[in-house]
């Protein structure tokens, strides 16, 4: 009897855990468009939820106008809805929110001159840092084999037989130095 | 020997590179970071007057589109009665109305409630129109109130001031700016 109790109140916390976790994930798709917005044309609709997802609401900023509940995000939205059962297309409609609000309006800023930099800045330093890292590879295994080249060079003599002979007497001079201290 | 000292120059230039391109990241952040974010350029900047539709408010002449330019330099500020800031920055307003014809645009805002407003406050404005949908304000770009816009006398808008203003605003930016204008040909 006792367990089953316990079973029943784990499986009623489980039961309460899983809706707030419903309701908390379905308030994080939460959007702001109101009954009376809503287009008839569901194609329509779709194309004007498109459109306003892509746009910022410059009252708060980080938001879209679609999630946004701003006064001026709700007029945005009704204007789109209006443009595109115009017949405007989706283009024609951001065009028109670029002309009044500048490229600001746009939540992913476009690729044209001014944004080149920020959009190939990804693979730009990937680059650079491929680059960098093979030179670096690299450098450190000519050094190494460099290294062992002149020593293998030095204990066979190559490199005495290529001095001349004044050469080998400033190397004699210091060699002799060097064992002194 | 001439050979190993130069390497090691080359190293501890090397060494530094880190360091260089730390402070540049610094250096723009704080720049960038220094600038208020919510405050929007204007995309009008430069631009005629867009063409804008609102209501007549009362006995207040109406604010058309003919009123900018005409060889007049004017002043629009857009406000609404709701609006906090509105109310701190009317006294200047009326101020600056003295030298400068300035035109209102209620933004947002109910007829009876601008009207009461204007009652109460004093009247600054040469030109009303009231824009309850706030689709005039939007054909400009307006995306708060309150905004304050100079067009020049060829009915170009060559400024923009987002949020209230202040006296150091008025004084440093509004009236230099009205100063140049006056002096030019446009």
């Amino acid at each position: 009897m006792k367990e089953f109790k316990f079973i029943r109140q784990t499986s009623t916390m489980l039961k309460t855990m899983i809706i707030i976790l419903v309701l908390l994930l379905s308030s994080n798709l939460s959007f702001s468009v109101e009954p009376s917005e809503i287009l008839s044309d569901a194609k329509l609709e779709q194309r004007a939820r498109e459109v306003s997802a892509k746009t910022r609401c410059l009252v708060c900023q980080n938001q879209s106008i679609d999630e946004s509940n701003a006064e001026l995000a709700r007029e945005l939205r009704i204007i789109i809805r209006e443009k595109i059962t115009e017949g405007q297309t989706n283009k024609q409609v951001i065009n028109f929110l670029i002309s009044k609000y500048g490229e600001y309006v746009l939540l992913e800023p476009q690729f044209n001159q001014r944004t080149i930099l920020l959009w190939l800045a990804p693979i730009l330093l990937i680059v650079v840092g491929l680059f960098a890292g093979a030179v670096f590879l690299r450098r450190g295994r000519d050094n190494s084999s460099k290294n062992k080249d002149a020593k293998n060079d030095f204990n066979d003599g190559q490199v005495r037989k290529k001095l001349s002979s004044v050469e080998k007497k400033q190397i004699d001079k210091i060699l002799k130095r060097m064992e002194k201290q | 020997m001439a050979n190993k000292q130069n390497n090691f120059n080359k190293r501890s230039v090397v060494r530094f590179v880190p360091l260089a391109i730390f402070l540049i990241i610094i250096t723009v952040f704080f720049v960038q970071l220094g600038k208020d974010a919510s405050i929007v350029p204007s995309a009008f900047i430069n631009k005629p007057m867009p063409s804008f539709t609102g209501e007549k408010l009362g006995n207040y002449p109406k604010l058309e589109n003919d009123n900018f330019g005409n060889g007049k330099i004017t002043v629009l500020n857009v406000f609404a009665s709701w609006c906090l800031p509105c109310k701190i920055e009317h006294p200047l307003i009326s101020e600056l109305a003295k030298t400068v014809p300035v035109f209102g645009l209620a933004w947002k805002d109910k007829p009876a409630d601008t009207m009461k407003w204007l009652d109460k406050m004093g009247n600054a404005y040469a030109r009303v129109l009231s824009d309850e949908s706030g689709r005039a304000g939007i054909a400009m770009g307006v995306y708060g109130v309150p905004e304050t816009y100079i067009v020049n006398k060829a009915g170009i808008i060559v400024y923009r001031h987002v949020g209230a203003i202040t006296r150091d605003v008025l004084k440093n930016e509004i009236l230099e700016k009205l100063k140049k204008l006056n002096q030019s040909e446009k």
